[in-house]
């Protein structure tokens, strides 16, 4: 344990680099959580100023406040001169004018104006506002083409005033029933039959983007950080502290093994640091953090080992920079940090699940969602452990066969 | 004690160390002496186990280092010729990691840093981070991390490089110190002073090959009591030949048309003969100096090259 002890003694002796690498994940995801921070609403709503000039029964419907975090818009009462004024400020997305006489214009099927404002400095909403003013007109039409006399009767009242007769209520019914009837073969049974079926799998559980882009963020964090830890060896090489390591009687395979277990513990602690904010910031249970801390920590592991193989490979230490960047970046692509693997082509996805911080990414995935007794969790787990061993194994192999001596 | 028996290594066409023997006793300091790319520090790579001899034998305390290199490493410490140190760490926190990786442990190892310290006089500054320190006082914490752990055999690979002299007055005493202690100390130098003042047993490398050793009088010896001289000037070459030719015991070592150098007895007191005899073949001296017969005039004579180039 002493190369271990020497390695974490060096790391504390550099604070800015520490703070830089548990930086990575925490500007990564809080980044991530400014971008998504209305994840658990309904997104964007459009704000109608209604002026109601008309004051009706009708009118007031129509004003009537929608609620629901589902319902798109947001309506307001005004008076006019404050709506024309905020929309002027551009508070709204539009302002809606009542002329009137707008409820006996309903009512009578007559023509009648509604103006519209809309906010020009938006460009979705005020759509949403003008789509749901000509649904509106169009229920107006088909309600008078199926029941106008009905409506014109209702809206007109008893001759000479007081209340209808019950003659003329029963006629009124039969009216409305038999022009119901008469559409029953449209309306009842509907044309289009649904066939409601329950899914033989768990239906899961709505998860926000942000848990969602979570194991592929962090997986990235760890990424760059093994990329940090692995130009360590160049830094041994050129000091020649690795020249001198390789002439103790401790064996390559040790020493090794001591620098990937400082390696781990380094990403541990970072990682430990990043979910306990996730947790609090995108609500990860915290039954489920232990496992994902220790997935992390193996993630992390595996993935120094490799860039630790790739800098071996490198001729110096500034093209070893260069061969892990051209390692790192497709791998995020590929490997579900950038997009997630169910936005990916098939085949590319097949191939980015294969990868390192693909086994990774999907292994936090599953553990953040509860399901660690998912078996693909223990594959993954398994190739994440033989790539490590793999990895160490190719590393030791190029420091032997001069990496450390040339 | 090491022993080394016909060592090779070859990288490809290129024949680093050729043949190499020596043997090396507790208690003793062995130089290998040889100029910049002579294969010095390709044999100590061999000695420490970094490279594997192509073929030939290297055995510390009796243990060989390609077969039973676990055992032969144990015995081992080397002070390279790059400063091998954590220069995040403090002195106190390198002496301990070099140590602890040789099996120092617990208070051994608490106490036996302390002595090290103590020894190459770090002490008073042992909780300072090592990219604090001077050049000079990083040479002697790398030499204390290679004694850290009281090796049996110390391969030195040229220690001073790049040291003020106060410095390198420090560390040739510590060197001597591991001489007392009994450990036997392989010495790689191209400092001539280093080699004749340090070591008991010495051998002359270039081109991968010892080709003379022994002890300083042996060396000595092998130079006859001959002084070496040197001339600058414009020598033309076939007159200045045929000049010296006609004198005997006059050994021609090196000449081109801007020097000559040769070495005979008593030189001081033929000095002038010698001038006029140059003079007489057209030669034209701007600078003579002489030299007393030394191992830097054996290797000249060896090789017909300075040490330094």
């Amino acid at each position: 344990m002493n190369g271990l002890k020497k390695d974490l003694l060096r790391r504390l002796a550099d604070p800015t680099s520490l703070l830089l690498w548990l930086g990575i994940p925490l500007v990564l995801g809080s980044l991530m959580s400014l971008a998504f921070q209305q994840d658990s609403g309904s997104g964007p709503k459009a704000l109608l100023l209604l002026a109601d000039l008309d004051r009706s029964k009708i009118s007031e419907m129509l004003a009537a406040p929608a609620g629901g975090p589902d319902v798109p818009v947001e309506i307001e009462r005004v008076a006019l001169e404050e709506g024309r004024a905020r929309i002027e400020k551009g508070e709204a997305t539009a302002l809606v004018v009542l002329p009137k006489g707008f409820g006996d214009s309903i009512l009578l099927n007559q023509p009648c104006t509604i103006e519209i404002v809309t906010n020009p400095a938006q460009t979705i909403l005020p759509g949403i506002v003008i789509g749901m003013m000509e649904t509106l007109t169009e229920a107006h039409f088909y309600a008078h083409r199926v029941l106008g006399d009905e409506i014109q009767m209702i809206a007109k009242g008893p001759e000479g005033g007081g209340f209808f007769k019950s003659l003329q209520v029963a006629s009124l019914s039969i009216g409305i029933n038999d022009k119901l009837q008469s559409l029953e073969s449209v309306l009842f049974p509907p044309i289009v039959e649904l066939a409601a079926e329950k899914a033989a799998i768990r239906a899961t559980p709505r998860r926000g983007v942000g848990l969602l882009l979570l194991p592929g963020i962090l997986v990235m964090s760890l990424l760059f950080i093994a990329q940090g830890l692995a130009d360590d060896l160049w830094v041994e090489k050129n000091a020649g502290t690795l020249r001198r390591m390789l002439t103790s009687p401790v064996s390559l395979t040790r020493i090794l093994g001591q620098k990937v277990l400082g390696a781990l513990v380094l990403m541990a602690g970072v990682s430990a640091i990043a979910l306990a904010l996730s947790s609090f910031a995108f609500g990860v249970s915290p039954s489920v953090l232990p496992l994902a801390l220790a997935w992390c920590a193996l993630t992390g592991m595996c993935l120094f080992t490799l860039m630790t193989y790739l800098v071996t490979l490198a001729t110096t230490q500034r093209t070893s920079a260069l061969v892990t960047n051209l390692a790192v970046f497709p791998m995020m692509m590929l490997g579900g940090s950038m997009f997630p693997f169910t936005s990916m082509p098939s085949t590319m996805a097949s191939i980015g699940k294969m990868t390192p911080n693909g086994l990774g990414v999907q292994g936090l995935d599953l553990i953040l969602q509860g399901e660690i007794w998912n078996g693909h969790l223990l594959t993954e787990a398994a190739g994440l452990l033989l790539l490590t061993l793999l990895f160490t194994a190719m590393t030791a192999r190029r420091i032997r066969n001069g990496f450390a001596v040339n | 004690m090491i022993e080394i028996s016909n060592l090779t290594k070859q990288f490809q066409e290129l024949v680093a160390v050729d043949h190499l023997s020596l043997t090396a006793d507790s208690g003793t300091i062995y130089g290998l002496l040889g100029p910049n790319g002579a294969g010095k520090s390709t044999t100590i790579s061999c000695i420490s186990g970094l490279l594997v001899p192509t073929s030939g034998s290297v055995r510390i305390q009796g243990f060989d280092i390609v077969s039973d290199a676990k055992k032969a490493k144990a015995s081992l410490g080397v002070v390279p010729q790059e400063l091998a140190l954590y220069e995040e760490l403090s002195a106190r926190e390198n002496i301990s990691f070099w140590a602890g990786i040789h099996g120092m442990r617990g208070n051994a190892m608490r106490s036996r840093t302390d002595e090290v310290l103590q020894e190459v006089g770090l002490y008073d500054r042992s909780k300072e981070p090592v990219k604090n320190f001077s050049g000079g006082m990083k040479r002697r914490l790398n030499f204390a991390c290679g004694i850290a752990h009281r090796p049996k055999v110390l391969l030195c690979d040229e220690p001073t490089v790049g040291v003020d002299p106060q410095s390198r007055v420090r560390l040739l005493e510590l060197v001597e110190a591991q001489r007392f202690a009994g450990t036997t100390v392989i010495y790689t130098t191209h400092y001539m002073e280093e080699a004749e003042d340090l070591c008991d047993h010495l051998g002359i490398v270039d081109q991968g090959k010892i080709i003379a050793d022994g002890n300083l009088a042996e060396l000595r010896e092998l130079m006859g009591e001959r002084d070496l001289v040197n001339f600058t000037g414009t020598f033309p070459i076939e007159t200045t030949r045929e000049a010296l030719a006609l004198q005997g015991d006059v050994e021609q070592l090196a000449l081109d048309e801007d020097q000559l150098q040769i070495s005979l007895q008593n030189a001081p007191a033929r000095l002038a003969e010698l001038m006029g005899l140059l003079a007489t073949a057209g030669a034209r001296i701007q600078e003579t100096s002489v030299r007393q017969p030394s191992l830097e005039s054996l290797f000249i004579k060896l090789t017909g090259k300075e040490l330094r180039e």
